[in-house]
């Protein structure tokens, strides 16, 4: 059975209001784009997470995995930063979340590259 | 969709050239076994005598991920950590400091089978030192793993990260046990 962070798609709103959809596109295509919103949306029960990127903001997005022996989790990174100031998420795999304002270097909550 | 991505090691062949690259996520009943002989196969056959005297070591193991398939981005940000226990008196299991790249940084592991392996310090041309894993890599503390690929990035399948370079070490003060299995984890972000 799936989590629940595995459900979750990405969809993105270009500032010329096109729609960009994970299931027909890949992450690169963002790349250079301006992004006006950036949504997760989970493909099972349709909850949304909706971030508000603008002309200011740099999205930051990443699925963080983790491999061992017999087991594979992952976690949703989403959110943005703007100058010194950031504001992200941390989604688990059963719809928990965390929400970090500043990158915990040595934990799960380090920093996206 | 997203990626798929497999722990490897290589084995076999010559400098530069391994002849064996085996996905080991599926091996059973661990991933990986430290043994006397330049092989992955997960049995009690060239295990690590406990010396009387001085260090008996496994062949080193040239370990990585590979991107098997899927539809993915990039990935990047490669660590690895273990859970901090390690396995008793006696031993220690070391990884080179280095990362060297995958097949031109490959040294083919050496030494007497069934009896011990070459030190990978003095004997890896990649690895110019070593450090403890289970008290040096955990959570908090994870190795980085760089990226040789072009842009230091996978962003393709059949891509890996670079490898990590393990070595167990025996000593005379272990004591003759079926030890425990550890847990090591690799740690990796995708888009």
């Amino acid at each position: 059975m799936m989590r629940f962070n595995e459900t979750l798609k990405w969809l993105a709103i270009i500032d010329d209001g096109t729609k960009i959809r994970e299931e027909n596109s890949k992450f690169s295509e963002l790349d250079g784009k301006n992004i006006k919103l950036f949504r997760l949306y989970s493909t099972k029960n349709g909850k949304e997470y909706n971030f508000d990127i603008g002309s200011g903001r740099k999205l930051i997005f990443a699925r963080r995995n983790m491999i061992s022996q017999n087991s594979k989790e992952m976690i949703v990174i989403c959110g943005w930063y703007e100058g010194d100031y950031m504001r992200v998420m941390f989604i688990f795999k059963d719809g928990s979340y965390e929400i970090k304002e500043e990158w915990k270097e040595g934990t799960i909550y380090s920093k996206v590259i | 969709m997203v990626a798929t991505v497999n722990i490897f090691t290589d084995f076999g062949g010559s400098d530069g050239n391994p002849s064996n690259e085996q996905n080991i996520s599926s091996n059973s009943p661990v991933n990986l076994r430290f043994k006397t002989a330049d092989n992955n196969t997960v049995d009690s056959v060239d295990e690590i005598r406990i010396p009387e005297t001085g260090t008996n070591r496994s062949y080193w193991k040239h370990v990585y991920l590979k991107v098997t398939g899927g539809v993915f981005s990039r990935i990047n940000n490669i660590k690895f950590y273990t859970a901090g226990t390690n396995f008793g008196t006696g031993i220690t299991v070391n990884v080179g400091n280095e990362t060297p790249t995958k097949n031109s940084g490959y040294v083919l592991a050496s030494g007497t089978r069934g009896e011990s392996g070459d030190e990978m310090v003095s004997s890896h041309g990649g690895i110019s030192a070593k450090t403890e894993v289970f008290g040096n890599y955990i959570l908090s503390t994870p190795k980085s793993i760089s990226i040789s690929e072009s842009g230091g990035q996978l962003d393709s399948v059949n891509e890996t990260s670079d490898y990590l370079v393990f070595q167990m070490d025996v000593g005379s003060t272990a004591t003759k046990a079926d030890l425990s299995n550890k847990t090591w984890t690799f740690q990796y972000d995708e888009v």
